[in-house]
């Protein structure tokens, strides 16, 4: 048995999940390729096996991710359970999204660069997740960037008049706190 | 998992063959502008709030805006980078009109990058962090120079590895 959903695709960048393994094909090639190209686990997603369909827009990006029936026993609620592998997958393609992002700008000084990265734009569209992963990893080695994406997607400005990192990270943690984000 | 050393190597790997050295551990609280000033407790970038810049130098983020900054701090244009006696000289890096990076040149010529939120790293040639790869800055665009000032980290490092 095999189930299909499709949302909105769309086709910059296609996905393809399966048995664990995940491959891009980016549409933008240059400097990121050499990450987006490289197969990476997704151990939530490998005890599916048998084909179902599910286009799934990390905005910006499509993905194909190939779920097995047989492998979950009987398919009784497949509304249910897309739900629950889009979470899933929505959690799991952020947390991958802002690693992609770290990996590919850690080296800059100069970080409003960062912007035009495929996985900046595809993080702000995933919206709260989005922000959620990022306000967490305001406490990585690499609160600049994340202090700049909060800045550039919410456009709010709760760490205005802070004149370093660590300052502009305690306010955007208060302001993720304050707007229901952060515990 | 890879090593702050990992890190560098695989993201500058004239590196190692040119010769260099770790002198700091990973820092994402100061860059290499920052570096520049004999700041390691700012983020030197405009646009951001948290990051620190001069309100007299606006927003704008080109190439030249960064060497306004650094005329701000008291350099001119200089037409190269060989070293000279009692001269600082810093090397900007870019592509097209847009900054990557500044290395500040040690007391005995050879130069000192903080990169990005990398560590800080003493390097033999100013082209070892230059060239087409992925990670890799643009060619050095403008030298800078003034007299120069003591930068006792950039000649000892925060660290000896």
């Amino acid at each position: 048995m095999s189930h299909l959903v499709e949302m909105t695709a769309q086709p910059s960048v296609d996905v393809d999940v399966a048995l664990g393994t995940i491959g891009y094909l980016p549409a933008t090639g240059g400097l990121e390729r050499s990450y987006f190209a490289a197969p990476i686990n997704v151990p939530l997603l490998d005890r599916y096996t048998v084909p179902s369909h599910v286009h799934f827009p990390i905005s910006g990006w499509s993905a194909s991710i190939y779920v097995s029936a047989e492998a979950h026993g009987a398919w009784t609620s497949p509304a249910e359970e897309y739900d629950r592998l889009v979470a899933r997958w929505q959690r799991w393609a952020a947390e991958h999204l802002a690693e992609v992002w770290e990996e590919a700008n850690v080296h800059r000084s100069a970080v409003r660069a960062a912007v035009r990265h495929p996985a900046f734009a595809a993080l702000a569209r995933l919206g709260s997740v989005g922000l959620y992963v990022a306000l967490q990893r305001l406490t990585t080695q690499h609160r600049p960037l994340w202090i700049m994406f909060l800045q550039t997607v919410t456009n709010e400005r709760p760490a205005a008049g802070t004149e370093s990192i660590t300052e502009a990270a305690d306010a955007w943690r208060q302001w993720g706190r304050q707007h229901g984000l952060l515990a | 998992m890879t090593g702050p050393v990992e890190d560098i190597e695989a993201r500058f790997p004239k590196l190692p063959r040119d010769g260099y050295r770790v002198t700091s551990p990973p820092d994402d609280a100061y860059n290499c502008v920052a570096w520049i000033a004999r700041d390691t407790q700012r983020w030197w970038a405009p646009g951001v709030d948290g990051y620190y810049w001069p309100e007299e130098l606006g927003d704008g983020d080109s190439l030249m805006d960064f060497v306004r900054l650094f005329e701000h701090l008291g350099f001119s244009q200089s037409p190269g980078g060989a070293r000279e006696d009692g001269v600082e000289k810093i090397a900007i890096y870019g592509a097209g009109r847009e900054f990557d990076h500044v290395a500040f040149q040690r007391e005995d010529g050879t130069w000192s990058s903080k990169l990005g939120q990398l560590g800080d790293v003493k390097h033999d040639t100013i082209a070892s962090i230059q060239g087409t790869g992925p990670f890799e800055y643009g060619p050095v665009i403008v030298y800078m120079k003034r007299g120069r000032q003591p930068h006792p980290l950039a000649e000892t490092g925060l660290i000896l590895l």
